[in-house]
């Protein structure tokens, strides 16, 4: 019943649900909510103690490596994104992209964008004024 | 029974959860175990409240053992919350008692603990209701320690209820045992509204035990009876407590709040906002036995910013009602 997003079950999350983190994560941000994770549902954990059974704990803890291993590598969480854009309409595929990749973020501008970019730039050359405007921080 | 009195026929949802008439707020802090600061976090969050607005009044609610006095630097009191409860002063506003802080009142605990601690269910209702009309802009309640039906139910009428919590594994088993006994008794009063007497049955044998029966229960009415899951959808999905992890020592007790919120929306799929932690200091203590309030002596210490920031927050959910 997935408009009972409080209701999902375990088993029905997503590799970014078990972790805790949004769908743009980084790969540091992926890290880091696996480390807390793991030391939360371990056998050790504070934050899970007297809470969970036995089974439960092995479950979120074999799902943690899974969604870890998955979303970590590249190419694997690529797949990974596919499968689930269905099941996840706010998904942004590219939205990690955009921070690391600037060649992406030109291909993402529409071509209006880029004309206007150009004339301007032309423009302040032109007018042998320094074009001030840098590209976004990537 | 319960829905006799906890339900009128004329609300939308049981008398608990119904919104007072006038705009105010009301929070309560528990958190099940003693010890773990929940007094120190409701009488800084009074005084911080009234220094910003005025108009505070808080009720110690602690059946048990009230010290909120003690927090507030209230030596001597004439009236208390149980001569409200006896009948004896009719009605909680004239119970309320002044502070030496400004703008801010109490409703002192009763000494008579066997008398309150067994508060029976109608003087009960009469007490949750008198707390919903008082004439103040601000309510804090100090639910004090235990996870009676008496002490959920003033826990359960504010919003948001405080959990308090250290980062201590005692601390922590029984924040959740609190906060499974909230899930329960929400469960129980919307099935008893709704008349779901099979599911009502159903939940004394399914949930007393781990989290699992809680995520088994709840699965159960999803995929037997979906009219039944969107009401108590509805009804947990309002709970919504927040968490402060007091007394922390460092950035591993800081992030251990952050996990516990996750832990609990997982298995006991409720929604616990994580509004922040409070370093410890040992000059908490000080204070507790020499009668002086921290945030007053000690305003820009860690431990005040801390609250400072956990007080905006609380705000912040607050106006969102």
């Amino acid at each position: 019943m997935s408009q009972l997003p409080l209701f999902k079950k375990i088993e029905d999350m997503d590799h970014y649900e078990i972790l805790n983190i949004p769908l743009d994560a980084t790969a540091d941000e992926i890290e880091s909510a696996y480390k807390l994770a793991r030391s939360a549902y371990d056998e050790n954990g504070l934050a899970s103690y007297s809470l969970l059974s036995p089974e439960e704990r092995r479950e979120i803890l074999a799902r943690l490596e899974e969604a870890f291993e998955t979303l970590y590598h590249f190419e694997k969480r690529i797949a990974y994104d596919k499968n689930i854009v269905a099941a996840r309409p706010e998904f942004r595929q590219r939205a990690y992209f955009r921070k690391s990749t600037a060649r992406i973020e030109i291909d993402d501008a529409d071509g209006t964008h880029l004309l206007f970019g150009r004339l301007k730039s032309a423009i302040h050359r032109f007018l042998g004024k320094k074009d001030r405007e840098e590209p976004a921080d990537f | 029974m319960h829905q006799d009195i906890l339900t009128d026929g004329r609300e939308e949802k049981p008398a608990l959860f119904t919104v007072p008439k006038e705009r105010k707020t009301i929070w309560a802090v528990g958190g099940g175990k003693g010890g773990t600061g929940k007094s120190f976090i409701a009488s800084s969050l009074g005084i911080l409240l009234a220094s910003e607005q005025g108009d505070v009044t808080m009720i110690d609610a602690d059946l048990g053992g009230p010290n909120l006095h003690t927090l507030l630097a209230v030596r001597e009191a004439d009236r208390d919350i149980g001569d409200f409860v006896s009948g004896k002063i009719p009605s909680l506003r004239e119970t309320a008692i002044p502070t030496p802080i400004a703008g801010l009142k109490l409703v002192k605990g009763s000494e008579n603990f066997l008398f309150m601690a067994n508060l029976n269910h109608l003087k009960k209702l009469k007490l949750i209701r008198q707390i919903k009309s008082l004439e103040t802009r601000t309510i804090i309640i100090d639910v004090g320690t235990g996870s009676s039906f008496n002490t959920l139910d003033f826990f359960l009428l504010a919003n948001p209820g405080i959990l308090v919590v250290t980062p201590e594994p005692t601390s922590i088993e029984n924040a959740y045992h609190f906060l499974k006994s909230c899930i329960v008794r929400v469960l129980k009063l919307y099935m008893e509204f709704y008349k779901m007497q099979d599911l009502v049955r159903h939940i004394a044998d399914h949930m007393e035990n781990n989290s699992n029966s809680i995520r088994s229960f709840i699965n159960a009415i999803v995929s037997h009876d979906a009219g039944s899951a969107h009401l108590l959808y509805k009804a947990l999905k309002v709970l919504r407590p927040a968490l402060v992890m007091n007394k922390a020592r460092d950035e591993r007790d800081v992030l251990l709040g952050r996990s516990i919120a996750d832990v609990v929306r997982k298995y006991l799929v409720v929604e616990l906002d994580y509004v922040g932690a409070v370093p410890q200091d040992e000059r908490v203590h000080d204070c507790v036995k020499y009668f002086k309030p921290y945030l007053r002596e000690y305003p820009d210490s860690p431990t005040s910013r801390s609250i400072r920031e956990i007080a905006g927050r609380l705000k912040s959910r607050s106006s969102l009602y």
